[in-house]
């Protein structure tokens, strides 16, 4: 699905990701952790192809293709999705009107036929249910004056209907209190299947006990410095990311892990 | 200047009629103040963006006859199948008109016509603009014979809109037009207006609207005249207490369109509301400029303006408030956002207060810049590509200008226009 | 101001006159090319100077006074101003703080002036003032040990005629407005600094330390310029009203900023302002501008505005290098009879420029505040960036506060932000204030305060301090 190897990424001349190596397989959830400032969000804002974030080295496969020579809708019509930290406010742009154009704009690059919006707002209405979402969101302008817990459902929502190959989620978490955060795993478990693939950013476990993750990375200083199963993620909650910077290397962290 | 102010005082000359005693008066008065102020130039504050060099360039010839039925049917295809409780269709300096009956008792059409008040309202009114120095009202007023003219009686409601449709079949005229506008106490009405001349002329309209108490406006004008003409319009607006006038512009059009509004708020309660879309591509330059003088207590103001320039246009904003001594109060809101598309296209604009009472609410904001880039990523990254993208953020941009129309057939209709403009220019 | 008024300031003037003893170094009032030589010989200027002058007057005679917008000036004869007086005799002076007017001495009392500096401000004469020339004298020494130059304009069209010549009128051309033209034909002394490359001037610049800084007159002229690299912040002005008998000021500042430097310039303002009458006062007239010539030059102007009948002036940055950057914090307050119209120009030329204004005026009694401001974007200004936030706070029914900016932009990069706000003091804010136990003209004057702490921020810390005192005796009587 997904091959990322040794990946250098500068952002204004500063070199945030270092070297960073990933592989996620079809239907594999991989949750990526770590400190502030370790180049989690950057790793989110790479592959969905930002501008700004410089590739001086490496390379990113998605589905056997250059990801990195594909523009962002490009990337998304490939099936990628990133659900946003910070989704913006488009204010005067209808929710619905724009989900639907992006669906269509998806559905006829993949040769599909477009949805009419009687189609369309039935099955919008059914995913904002699932996601205990108010219909009346949808008649706003994207984003505009919607609380943290909104948009994120918002993101989610998207998520649902665009439905991509793979889903990168940027710390969905943020923001959200323990009932949020609970419908919104729940709607991302509802998407889990053999042939989607997710990447879960985050900074803290709780996440994880709602989406259990395949594997767990530790993202530090621009590395992948370790990676596990589940119980990574709760060696991380209970000594925090201290013990990351006593390790010197990378290898160092790995043993540790195992 | 002065080779301009000739040509111009002296066109179309062919259509004088007699306008009677004491019209020619007032013509006379007028046209020593042409002659005292003469046009304005660059160094006059107000025209400081705009400059008239391309009209002096041009030539005025006379008028000809023209073709009522193509007139109509050019009229009735620009407005299809809006609701109407009337058309009038003003070519050149030529009307025609088809209402309801509802407008029996209250519509004149021409100045010189005494019998149904053409003249009063003249009279009356003309020289309320007595303070400006700015030559082409004065000119208007030595030079206009006809106008759209009704008095709309104490409590009369007209639901559905009457409709202006602004024609021209000959080319490069230059074309005077005097309206005045009177609602009665309690009165309500709906005014649309369609400017679709073409060519290279010049078209002169003055406005002269008198809102009586809690009487109210929606007034609504299309600019959507060709790429070469020139249009001038001055708009003089009284309101009594507790009136309110909505008025909504949408300039999609012309290569100089320069309007300016001045609004009394006169009476206690009394409310102004301006929304503006400026749409400008190629060479257009669009100049609005909206003056409210709050003179009593309690009134509120609002004006709010949304600018879209591609290739080499140019908009100018100016909004002003003023608010008298003792106008308490008051609530003054402004706000002008701009978007430049191109290397080319240029804004300016220019939001004053001018407050000298206590107890006032007052505030502006103005912003120029252009596509946000994080919502374009956003869009982008959800599969719209670049075009697509752009249009959706440009739409959402102007969107809440043609959402102030309350009636949905006015403002599906409107955002159709606003669409179309939209996509040649992106 | 009423015909009366305006009538009974030309008279006092004339009564009083501008030159008090006829002797040799005093020219009669009025000018022409005769006086302006008399003033360049006087200051014993070299030919380019004299010459530079006159072509200033030449255009001048061709100008014409301002079209005033908001302003009530009332007509300033220029023919009866005495445009060079020799300083003053010792012996003329004040001899002791008993014969200055007791009602400044009240004054100094409120703002906490120390009375040693009371002497001064009050021009009593130099050998009776508790003496600050040997704290002036250490602090010059500082500045020659790092090679920055801080002396008069005098005194460096001397020194350093060639910093002068390459510099003088870059910034504020000869022929720039009617005030500035007759500036540059007739002005009698001001500053000049230099700040050699990568020097950081080790310590605030002020007038107030500046030897031969008494009587430089109506017509001043400062010249700053900070080589590549260097970094200044400069003091002009002070919180204590000064004694001064000129009635018009027209001052010219020029700053250059070249590659990585940086001006901040601070102003205090409290000249005369007139009485509650609106009777006399201190016409201020000036222009500031700004170059920031190299990349990533920073210009920064914060002026407290408290004096004066009338204050005229929009001090204003030219970001000619990419990535240079400008920045305008006014606080402006009117009262009485005041009026000001003030606020500043932010010319964006270079790429990545960036501008930041705040602009806070407040308005009592019969006081006129303007805000007057212009943000011009170059067809060359990629990604320029401004922002400007003014408000204006009404105190009292018969005041008035004014916005009028200007705002062109030629690129489609660049993004521009305005936002303007007018209120009155809130009676709920009053009402909270009066009901922990302050009285209304405290709770006014710590409103106030609230309002102008982001200008007050941008102040050095001492003046702050004293601007804030400057704006609570300002505010005197507004209320009730």
């Amino acid at each position: 699905m997904l091959k990322i190897e040794n990946l250098h990424v500068e952002v204004d001349g500063k070199e945030i990701l270092k070297g960073l190596t990933l592989e996620v397989n079809p239907g594999e959830i991989h949750a990526v952790m770590g400190p502030n400032g370790a180049g989690k969000s950057t790793l989110g804002n790479v592959l969905a192809g930002r501008d700004g974030f410089e590739v001086t080295a490496g390379s990113i496969r998605f589905l056997g293709e250059d990801l990195l020579t594909l523009s962002p809708d490009e990337r998304a019509i490939a099936g990628l999705f990133l659900a946003f930290q910070y989704p913006v406010a488009i204010p005067g742009v209808n929710n619905a009107y724009f989900l639907r154009t992006a669906l269509n704009a998806q559905r006829t690059a993949r040769g599909e036929p477009e949805l009419d919006a009687m189609g369309f707002l039935k099955l919008a209405r059914e995913q904002a249910g699932i996601l205990d979402m108010d219909d009346k969101l949808l008649q706003r302008a994207v984003n505009d004056g919607f609380s943290g817990g909104e948009k994120k459902r918002n993101e989610i929502l998207q998520m649902a209907i665009l439905e991509p190959k793979l889903a990168v989620l940027d710390e969905t978490d943020s923001g959200l209190d323990i009932d949020a955060l609970r419908i919104v795993s729940q709607g991302v478990n509802r998407l889990r299947d053999p042939q989607r693939s997710m990447i879960v950013i985050t900074h803290y476990q709780r996440l994880l006990d709602h989406i259990v993750p395949d594997v767990v990375h530790v993202l530090a200083d621009g590395q992948i410095v370790a990676s596990g199963d589940k119980s990574l993620a709760m060696k991380l909650e209970k000594e925090g990311y201290a013990w990351l910077k006593a390790t010197k290397t990378a290898s160092e962290a790995l043993t540790l892990a195992s | 200047m002065t080779a301009l102010l000739n040509k111009l005082m002296h066109a179309n000359e062919s259509m004088n009629i007699d306008v009677g005693v004491g019209v020619e008066k007032l013509r006379q008065e007028a046209q020593k103040k042409v002659l005292q102020y003469g046009l304005p130039t660059l160094r006059d504050e107000r025209w400081k963006y705009t400059s008239l060099k391309l009209l002096e360039r041009r030539e005025y010839p006379d008028s000809t006859d023209f073709d009522e039925a193509a007139a109509i049917q050019q009229a009735n295809k620009i407005i299809g199948d809006l609701p109407s409780a009337g058309l009038v269709i003003f070519v050149g300096e030529c009307c025609l008109l088809s209402l309801a009956p509802e407008w029996a008792d209250s519509l004149s059409m021409l100045l010189s016509d005494a019998s149904t008040g053409g003249q009063q309202a003249l009279t009356a009114d003309a020289l309320v603009q007595d303070s400006s120095s700015d030559g082409f009202i004065w000119l208007n007023l030595t030079r206009a014979t006809t106008g759209l003219i009704f008095n709309l009686p104490v409590d009369k409601s007209i639901e559905k809109p009457l409709h202006v449709v602004y024609l021209n079949q000959s080319n490069a005229q230059a074309w005077y037009l005097r309206h005045h506008w009177k609602l009665a106490g309690n009165s309500k009405l709906t005014i649309m207006e369609h400017q679709y001349y073409s060519g290279a002329g010049l078209g002169n309209i003055y406005r002269s609207i008198e809102l009586g108490e809690n009487s109210e406006l929606n007034w609504l004008t299309v600019q959507q005249t060709g790429s070469e003409f020139v249009l001038l319009q001055h708009n003089h607006i009284q309101q009594q207490h507790n009136s309110l006038c909505k008025q909504l512009n949408l300039d999609l059009g012309a290569r100089l369109a320069r309007q300016e509004t001045r609004v009394q708020l006169a009476e206690p309660e009394a409310g102004y509301r301006y929304a503006g879309l400026l749409l400008g591509q190629q060479r257009q330059h669009q100049d609005q400029h909206v003056q409210v003088n709050h003179e009593a207590v309690n009134c509120s103001s609002q004006q709010s303006y949304r600018t879209v320039l591609g290739g080499h246009a140019r908009g100018v904003v100016n909004t002003a408030a003023k608010v008298a001594t003792g106008a308490d109060g008051s609530d003054v809101q402004q706000n002008t956002a701009s978007m430049l598309l191109s290397n080319t296209a240029e804004m300016d604009a220019k939001p004053e207060l001018e407050i000298y009472a206590d107890e006032v609410v007052a505030s502006h904001g103005a912003t120029i810049g252009q596509l946000d880039e994080d919502a374009m990523f956003y869009l982008r990254s959800r599969g719209l590509n670049m075009d697509l993208a752009r249009q959706m953020l440009v739409g959402g941009f102007v969107s809440n200008i043609v959402e102030t129309i309350e009636a949905d057939e006015l403002r599906a209709y409107t955002e159709v226009l606003v669409r179309q403009q939209l996509e040649q220019m992106l | 101001m009423s015909n009366a008024q305006i009538e009974q300031i030309i008279e006092s003037r004339y009564k009083h006159g501008f030159v008090t003893d006829i002797d040799s170094d005093t020219v009669p009032p009025g000018l022409d090319e005769n006086v302006i030589r008399f003033i360049s010989a006087k200051k014993e200027e070299p030919e380019w100077l004299t010459e530079w002058r006159l072509e200033a007057y030449r255009h001048w005679l061709n100008m014409t006074p301002p079209d005033w917008a908001k302003l009530q000036v009332p007509g300033i004869d220029f023919q009866s101003i005495s445009y060079y007086s020799a300083p003053k005799k010792e012996s003329d002076k004040p001899q002791s703080l008993d014969e200055v007017d007791p009602k400044l001495l009240e004054t100094y009392d409120k703002l906490g002036v120390p009375l040693h500096e009371r002497a001064r401000l009050a021009g009593v004469a130099v050998d009776a003032v508790f003496d600050s020339v040997s704290v002036a004298t250490t602090f010059k020494d500082k500045l020659r040990d790092v090679g920055v130059i801080f002396c008069s304009f005098s005194e460096a069209a001397k020194t350093h005629p060639e910093l002068v010549k390459k510099y003088l009128g870059t910034v504020v051309p000869t022929s720039d407005n009617f005030f500035a033209a007759l500036n540059c034909a007739v002005f009698t002394d001001g500053s000049f600094v230099y700040i050699p490359k990568g020097v950081r001037c080790p310590m605030e610049l002020s007038t107030y330390f500046r030897i031969n800084a008494i009587n430089t007159g109506q017509f001043e002229r400062t010249l700053i310029i900070a080589d590549k690299g260097s970094y200044v912040s400069y003091l002009e002005g002070c919180t204590a009203p000064m004694r001064d008998e000129n009635q018009l000021h027209a001052a010219v500042v020029e700053l250059i900023a070249l590659e990585d430097a940086e001006i901040r310039y601070s102003t205090v303002q409290n000249w005369y302002p007139g009485d509650e009458n609106g009777k006399g006062g201190i016409y201020n007239f000036v222009t500031k501008r700004g170059d920031c010539q190299g990349d990533r030059a920073r210009i920064s102007w914060t002026q407290v505005e408290t004096g004066s009948a009338i204050t005229w002036k929009y001090p204003s940055c030219i970001l000619r290098g990419d990535d240079s950057s400008g920045e305008f914090y006014s606080v402006a307050l009117t009262h009485n009879y005041q009026q000001a119209d003030t606020g500043t120009k932010m010319i964006h030329l270079g790429k990545n420029t960036k501008s930041r204004i705040i602009s806070k005026g407040i308005s009592a009694g019969h006081g006129q505040n303007s805000y007057r401001g212009l943000v011009k974007v170059g067809k060359n200004a990629d990604h320029a960036r401004n922002f400007t936030q003014c408000d204006s706070l009404l105190i009292g029914k018969q005041c008035g506060a004014h916005t009028f900016p200007y705002i062109e932009s030629k690129n489609p990069s660049a993004k521009v932000e305005h936002e303007a706000t007018t209120s009155s003091i809130g009676e709920d804010q009053l009402f909270y204030c009066q009901s922990r136990g302050l009285d209304e003209e405290t709770a006014v004057a710590m409103i106030v305060n609230g309002f102008c702490k982001e200008v007050f921020q941008k102040l050095p810390m001492e003046f702050a301090v004293e601007a804030r005192a400057l704006l609570e005796v300002s505010l005197e009587g507004a209320v009730g």
